[in-house]
């Protein structure tokens, strides 16, 4: 990580400590965390399918499986929703690694497949083992503090997993373990004949996604207060797809700037437009992979080289 | 009473296993020809649906004209969707087209689903019986609609076989399936034949929809299910083979109705899913495909 990028993270966090002082309305501290919970899957998709190239389709399973994990271990070992989030994690991070071992045999669209079959199964054993999980009604499940500041707290705690999760990613992005992942996503022969371990990189990208994702699910759960098996469906993958689609795929900042576009837009059409939200959302992401692939981090590098350009002039007319 | 009732069972799971031999059928072709993955597949067979439910409701139609009409309609989507949003899988090199259409086509998925929630309402929907009443065949029972859909949807996959086989275009879709650079310098042309070739393989899927329309009514999200079953249809028979789709849907079509009946039908889904991905693990080629 270079110094532009710990000065961003700092001003991310910064400006996130701000905040809940300044926004008074519960509705937008709800939005705030939902905006982490989605920045943590959308960023977590993107270490597994932006940078090592994996299409996993299950990976909102992994959120329901560390929610439900974290939410069950909570009511009935006795143990504090933190330890949930950490459960949550390395449960998922497990079932990463059996199933990444597994089925990462394949590559393209099987995978896709594969995941997606995963997926559905996870769901379908929710919504079946009702005495258990509570079926498709959801599971209640308590809250990291209690009394009247209780979401304030929680606001923090949110704050913090996100924080950490995004230098994560940036750091993976410049380490020689991402150079492997990145590797595997260009060219997975050619990354082979470097004698670079391929399924032990692909396995441990995969398992990785599903650890933060399964921390963002104990989150999720934690903070709501109730899980129920929608948020494993395929529109919950679509959106998350979206976020990253939009924002950028395989870059550190794209996953943050889609999910930001995603939430804030859909709480800001939410009165007037709360059938069309989707259909939106759909056309939008139809549209970037169309006609600008890249999403928001491909238009800012392909203008910023421009503005330095204009900049430069600017600056030599006002030395002369 | 028991043996009759176990016929009826596999006659009418036969009858299904076609309907989702003609979605497999689609994807076969997709993934010959555009060497694509279409997640937007079951959402062509909800518009088919809707197609011959509106023909038969608003405009009156009978069902023989209606069911074409389905097809024709899913047609020109089709062709459109490719012609807007496909092309540059084509025209462009591109360096992943399989990531770009699946994104692309999940897109779809929810585009076409809400936008049929708004224009169609969310509600089940019902076209009148094609066929009404019930008939005694060999002592079996079987609903006039359940014997159109035997009959059409076996016409459909045979019709399209020997398509496939006989007719030059047929042939220049097995040719590109096999080598598209080679099936270029034959004469064929790809961007044309990639529009026709989705066009058919949406009309496929639209035509299974409104066969099946007044058994399994319509609705926006009806696509689902159908999708998973064409999926699970491909990893069975194989991906690009007509006999392996039909196989694997008729294999499928049967035990999934069996299943239902004699076993807790609360996991038939899931039983679904995990013999997919047995099978594309440990026999990737499916049960008719060439080795990849």
């Amino acid at each position: 990580m270079n110094r532009n990028q710990w000065l961003i993270t700092g001003c991310i966090g910064v400006a996130g400590i701000v905040l809940p002082f300044g926004v008074d309305s519960p509705v937008w501290m709800t939005v705030l965390n939902l905006f982490f919970y989605y920045a943590m899957l959308s960023i977590s998709w993107n270490i597994v399918f932006g940078y090592a190239g994996l299409f996993s389709f299950g990976h909102v399973a992994f959120a329901t499986v560390g929610g439900y994990a974290s939410g069950l271990i909570v009511i009935h070992l006795g143990f504090s929703p933190f330890w949930g989030l950490f459960v949550g994690g390395v449960s998922c991070a497990l079932i990463g690694v059996v199933l990444g071992g597994i089925v990462l045999r394949v590559r393209g669209f099987y995978l896709c497949l594969l995941t997606w079959a995963f997926a559905e199964v996870v769901n379908v054993v929710i919504k079946t083992e009702h005495q258990i999980t509570g079926g498709t009604g959801g599971l209640i499940t308590p809250g990291f503090f209690s009394g009247p500041q209780a979401d304030f707290y929680s606001y923090f705690v949110g704050l913090g997993l996100f924080l950490l999760m995004f230098v994560f990613s940036a750091l993976l992005f410049h380490s020689r373990p991402g150079l492997y992942l990145f590797a595997v996503r260009d060219d997975l022969d050619a990354a082979e004949a470097m004698g670079v371990n391929t399924r032990l990189w692909k396995v441990l990208g995969f398992a990785c996604g599903g650890f933060w994702a399964g921390v963002a699910g104990a989150y999720y759960a934690h903070f709501f207060g109730l899980i129920d098996p929608s948020i494993g469906g395929l529109d919950e993958m679509g959106k998350i797809c979206l976020m990253v689609i939009v924002g950028g795929v395989g870059t550190v900042y794209g996953p943050l700037l889609g999910t930001f576009f995603v939430v804030i837009l859909s709480e800001i059409i939410r009165g007037s437009l709360a059938e069309m939200n989707l259909l939106i959302f759909a056309l939008v992401m139809i549209l970037t992979m169309r006609f600008i692939p890249g999403g928001f981090m491909g238009i800012i590098d392909l203008l910023s080289p421009l503005l330095r350009h204009r900049f430069a002039k600017m600056a030599e007319k006002a030395d002369r | 009473m028991e043996c009759g009732m176990f016929f009826e069972l596999v006659v009418r799971g036969f009858a299904i296993g076609l309907v989702y031999a003609l979605m497999g059928l689609g994807l076969v072709l997709l993934n010959g020809v555009l060497r694509i993955i279409n997640f937007a597949h079951g959402e062509f067979y909800m518009l088919g649906g809707y197609a011959a439910y509106y023909l038969m409701t608003l405009v009156g139609l009978p069902f023989f004209l209606a069911i074409p009409g389905a097809m024709v309609a899913t047609f020109v989507i089709g062709a459109i969707v490719e012609k807007l949003l496909l092309t540059p899988i084509h025209e462009k090199q591109m360096e992943k087209p399989m990531d770009y259409a699946l994104i692309i086509t999940l897109g779809l998925v929810i585009l076409l689903r809400k936008l049929a929630a708004i224009v169609f309402g969310p509600f089940y929907r019902k076209p009148p019986d094609y066929i009404p009443g019930d008939f005694l065949v060999l002592g079996i029972n079987l609903s006039g609609n359940m014997i159109l859909t035997l009959i059409a949807s076996a016409i459909l996959v045979l019709g399209m076989a020997y398509y496939m086989r006989k007719t030059w275009r047929g042939r220049s879709w097995r040719a590109i399936t096999q080598s598209q650079g080679g099936a270029k310098i034959m004469g064929v042309d790809i961007s044309r034949e990639s529009w026709i070739a989705f066009g058919t393989a949406c009309a496929l899927a639209g035509g299974a929809g409104a066969l099946v329309a007044p058994l399994f009514l319509v609705s926006p999200t009806a696509g689902g299910p159908p999708l998973l079953k064409s999926y699970e249809v491909l990893a069975i028979g194989g991906m690009g083979s007509i006999g392996g789709s039909l196989l694997g849907g008729i294999l499928l079509g049967v035990t999934e109705t069996l299943g239902a009946v004699y076993i807790s039908s609360a996991y038939k889904d899931a039983i679904g899913f995990v013999f997919m991905s047995l099978f594309l693990l440990f026999w990737p080629g499916g049960l008719f495909g060439q080795k990849q």
